[in-house]
């Protein structure tokens, strides 16, 4: 946690949180930012007329200042049977494993600034939903959930994604934490609905090295975990094509989160979770 | 070649380690591993019909493995292979003739070598690998088979110089003879090498090949060459006199399989012409050039095509030896100004104008008027009944004509069985007279005197009378006209070294409307013409002894000089009008001169013989194997460098297993890069992550 000391996650928004924050708003409130000034009517409170404006012009001005609102952030986590990949011969933890520990991270930051969090969990549906809440309670809520987390089910992110939508109160940022294999046009619809109500998407895209390059093993049965099909195969055979073509699957995913002004982020389960996450937070932050 | 042998025939059981790469394949093959892989997706696309490819390749592998394994251990074994025709009779080994093919064809370039070249090569290459011990002949087949030692000799250096030294001829091939010979060296056992195009012209009269001895054949060509030639040139008629329309008629041959267009040039004394002629395939055609000699004399000259893979036989020469005039003597009891008499009609159709018929001189004689001189001096002798002539008179034409002179013979009435010469050999014998009120037409024979008259012409005629006569067995070809009851109206037949017509023609206005008809000049000038045509080119080939007439005068001595400015030797056989010349067998085609002190007297041909430019080989599976005799073909160097010889396999071996094994070796790798590659680093991950 050393690590994430410095780390803030804000909105490259305004914050539309219900309760005062740390985060810009387009509210006016009771921050030390002057922002404007309005004409008194009745009913207004009398604190914030500015009597030298009074003084010098014999009528009454409010003075406004800025309000500063919470954030509000969902975290999506995809718990479909792909993401239980651990790796063959270098065995790390499951994609599964390492997105909750991603989200882990993620809830502390936020919490941390006292930020609202909410956490949903899809596979071909949203299946279970935490609404977004601002208390430590809720990290324990939401480490509680992570930590009872398997892999189960197809996947079907666009439909999860629709319904998490109709979930949301208010915009803020959404966090999507899966491999995209079923990135599908349903699935871009729904980031497209994301989008257009101007809430700040992030894509961590959570990849095995094994799914880079294919596991070094001389002969495999491969199996769709998701489906029927069966490939019996020699991987040194067949690993230059196998490559080519996976890393034009990724580059296809973050030229599509690009192409909606998303923020991408390859998250290898190889790596350190912490040291990740800040080294994301600070290119977003425009550090080094 | 036979089934091979081996020197260690125990090492064969080595070849049960060729299963060795199958079990170890079985034996080493990974368990497959049952992987869960989500992107499964990708990886059935990218691998689209690899999944066959690489079976293939891993099935190639192991044969690969399989078949160097299998070279190793039959390397192990020394495996050879042994001669299947070794002779019986060890002392047969011991005995070899190398029969080397000299004749024209052999000077065809192939590949820009000569056959003959190539063959003497490789003859050469089998007299340098003979054991020591062995005794050898070489033969050069030529129109005379040569052995360039006389007899077996065991002196293979001394016999190998006299080898390299040979060159090819003109001449034509006598394979048969030259078997013969080679027979007759080796004493009927032993092995003859046969180095030759075997053309089938030539080859096709060898009846079979030696009984009782191992025949070698080494065919140095196996296609035709193509090859285009010059067969014949004929000068008609061929001694011309001045001012006559002559013919040069020059047949060329097409000696390849498609058909073609060359252009023939004649070059004859001051003459050059040039034409066309098309050619079919492996077929002839003529190329006519028609001229008049504006002086008499001795003309040399030849007839080209543009040169070829075998360009002796592109160009064939000519000799004219030009008359000042001809002397047709008409002999005929009947006055020659009495229009009612065949004298009258023969002598107006032969000279009708001195422009009619130039070079051509009429000498008009009643038989009692014959004289020696006359008779002894005349070319063309026409003979029309009635005559009578002394037997002195029939003695001297009867040799004129067997030396070389023309004779026409009109018969008509009862002294027509006088002139029927019997020293002549005439086609027909007379039977009896016939006469017809109505008149009886004649009918076109098998030899055709117009190339262009179809018979029509002469179905208008009719004839009163003619001598019925039976055309003797095997003489049909020389009739040219015929009466509808058989007998033979008009015949042109050899006479010795010269010609006869004999005309049952009868030559008055009651005995037919012939004479009267306007063919009857041309059917004589045709006859006239037709009967000092030589019935085939008077062809001196090279390699042949030939002999030559010559009209000589006085005593000074006959030279003879060849187309390379050499004089020949040359022997007087008779003299007198004419002197008759023996001369040697020339060695080249060209032009002789004859030569009577600085004066040319004559010149003669010498051209290479037609049967040489028929350059298609024999099927050599349909000679004729003599009894006892073993005959192998020896179809490339290889099978020549190796026949009779015990041949080692292991050089063969060791290549193919290094071969085997360099790709066992190289094709993995290709593969590996092809469609793998080492595991990515971290840092290209990175740059994929961006």
């Amino acid at each position: 946690m050393e690590a994430l000391r410095t780390v803030r996650i804000r909105p490259r928004g305004e914050a539309e949180g219900a309760f005062a924050g740390p985060h810009k708003s387009h509210f006016r409130g009771t921050a030390v930012e002057f922002a404007d000034y309005r004409e008194y009517s009745p009913g207004d409170d009398i604190r914030q007329v500015d009597w030298k404006v009074f003084a010098r012009t014999d009528r009454h001005y409010l003075r406004l200042y800025d309000a500063e609102r919470n954030l509000l952030t969902y975290q999506v986590v995809d718990k479909s049977v792909s993401m239980e990949f651990a790796g063959v011969v270098t065995r790390t933890a499951s994609k599964l494993e390492h997105a909750a520990r991603l989200a882990a991270a993620i809830s502390y930051l936020v919490l941390r600034e006292g930020d609202e969090l909410g956490l949903s969990l899809v596979d071909t549906r949203l299946h279970q939903h935490l609404s977004a809440a601002a208390s430590w309670a809720q990290l324990n809520r939401v480490l509680d959930t992570l930590g009872r987390l398997r892999a189960e089910g197809r996947t079907d992110l666009g439909a999860g994604l629709e319904q998490v939508f109709a979930q949301t109160k208010r915009r803020g940022i959404l966090i999507i934490l899966s491999d995209f294999l079923e990135a599908d046009p349903r699935f871009w619809k729904a980031i497209d609905l994301f989008r257009r109500s101007r809430f700040d998407v992030m894509f961590f895209q959570i990849v095995h090295p094994e799914e880079f390059e294919l596991p070094a093993v001389l002969a495999a049965r491969f199996l769709d975990p998701e489906g029927d099909g069966v490939f019996n195969t020699e991987p040194d055979a067949i690993r230059n094509l196998y490559r080519r073509r996976f890393a034009a699957f990724v580059s296809e995913i973050k030229a599509n989160c690009q192409a909606r002004g998303c923020d991408w982020y390859l998250a290898n389960t190889a790596e350190d979770v912490h040291g990740f996450l800040r080294r994301c937070f600070l290119a977003r932050e425009g550090g080094p | 070649m036979n089934w091979p042998a081996f020197t260690n025939p125990w090492m064969l059981a080595g070849l049960v380690a060729v299963g060795l790469p199958v079990l170890i394949h079985f034996l080493t093959r990974a368990r497959p591993q049952r992987i869960a892989f989500p992107p499964f997706k990708f990886l059935v696309a990218a691998c689209a019909g690899r999944q066959s490819v690489h079976r293939l390749r891993t099935v190639l592998l192991l044969a690969l493995r399989c078949l160097l394994v299998l070279a190793l251990a039959l390397l192990f074994t020394r495996p050879f292979l042994k001669p299947n025709d070794a002779p019986a009779n060890p002392q047969a080994a011991r005995r070899v003739v190398l029969f080397l093919d000299a004749s024209l064809s052999m000077r065809a370039v192939h590949q820009g070598i000569s056959l003959f070249d190539r063959a003497q090569a490789e003859a050469a290459g089998v007299l340098r690998d003979l054991p020591a011990g062995t005794e050898a002949a070489v033969i050069l087949e030529g129109a005379t088979p040569r052995s360039l030692l006389p007899a077996l000799s065991a002196n293979l250096p001394a016999l190998h110089d006299e080898l390299v030294k040979a060159r090819s001829t003109y001449e034509c091939g006598d394979p048969a003879a030259a078997l013969a010979l080679a027979q007759k060296l080796l004493g009927g056992a032993g092995t003859i090498y046969i180095f030759s195009d075997f053309q089938k012209s030539n080859w096709e009269g060898v009846r079979e090949l030696p009984g009782g001895i191992l025949c070698r054949l080494r065919p140095v060509v196996t296609e035709a060459e193509d090859n285009v030639a010059i067969t014949t040139a004929q000068l008609i008629p061929a001694a011309p006199v001045v001012g006559e329309p002559v013919e040069v008629v020059c047949t060329v041959f097409n000696c390849t399989a498609r058909p073609r267009e060359e252009t023939v040039r004649l070059e004859l004394g001051e003459f050059t012409r040039e034409t066309r002629v098309a050619l079919p395939p492996f077929g002839s055609a003529d190329a006519v050039f028609n001229l008049a000699f504006p002086r008499a004399g001795s003309f040399a000259g030849k007839v080209t095509l543009p040169p070829d893979d075998l360009p002796e036989d592109n160009t064939r020469y000519l000799a004219a030896n030009v008359g000042k005039s001809l002397a047709v003597l008409l002999v005929c009891d009947a006055d020659a100004t009495d229009w009612q008499g065949p004298a009258f009609y023969l002598g107006h159709a032969l000279v009708p104008s001195p422009q009619a018929a130039p070079g051509l001189q009429l000498i008009f004689r009643r038989s009692q008027d014959l004289d020696r001189g006359v008779l002894e001096t005349a070319d063309v002798f026409v003979l029309a009944a009635p005559v009578t002539l002394t037997g002195e008179a029939l003695e001297i034409i009867t040799r004129r004509v067997q030396e070389g002179a023309r004779l026409i013979t009109f018969l008509d009435g009862p002294t027509a069985p006088d002139l029927m010469i019997a020293a002549l050999a005439p086609p027909f014998q007379l039977q009896r007279a016939v006469e017809s009120g109505s008149g009886e037409p004649v009918l076109t024979g098998p030899h055709k005197l117009f190339q262009d008259l179809d018979a029509a012409d002469f179905s208008a005629l009719r004839f009163h009378r003619h001598l019925q006569n039976q055309v003797l067995t095997n003489r049909a070809g020389d009739v040219l006209l015929a009466y509808p009851d058989g007998s033979a109206a008009l015949t042109l037949s050899a006479a010795g070294q010269g010609a006869m017509v004999l005309a049952n023609l009868p030559l008055t206005p009651d005995g037919g409307d012939f004479i009267g008809h306007p063919l009857f000049p041309a059917l004589v000038h045709e006859l006239l013409r037709a009967v000092r045509h030589d019935a085939a080119e008077h062809a001196v080939t090279p390699g042949a002894a030939w002999m030559l007439d010559v009209p000589t005068a006085g005593d000074g001595a006959v030279t003879v000089i060849d187309p390379e400015n050499q004089p020949g030797a040359v022997q007087v056989l008779a003299s007198g009008r004419n002197t008759r010349l023996a001369l040697r067998a020339a060695k080249i085609p060209g032009v002789y001169t004859v030569k009577q002190g600085e004066a040319v007297v004559a010149c003669a041909a010498v051209n290479v013989d037609p049967q040489e430019s028929d350059t298609r080989p024999l099927a050599l599976e349909n000679l004729k194997t003599g009894a006892g005799s073993t005959v192998t073909i020896l179809h490339d160097e290889e099978e020549l460098a190796f026949a009779g010889k015990t041949r080692p396999l292991w050089p063969s071996l060791a290549a193919a297993a290094a071969i085997l094994l360099g790709l066992e070796m190289l094709l993995p790798a290709c593969w590996r890069n092809a469609g793998s590659a080492p595991v990515a680093t971290a840092e290209k991950r990175r740059a994929v992550a961006g």
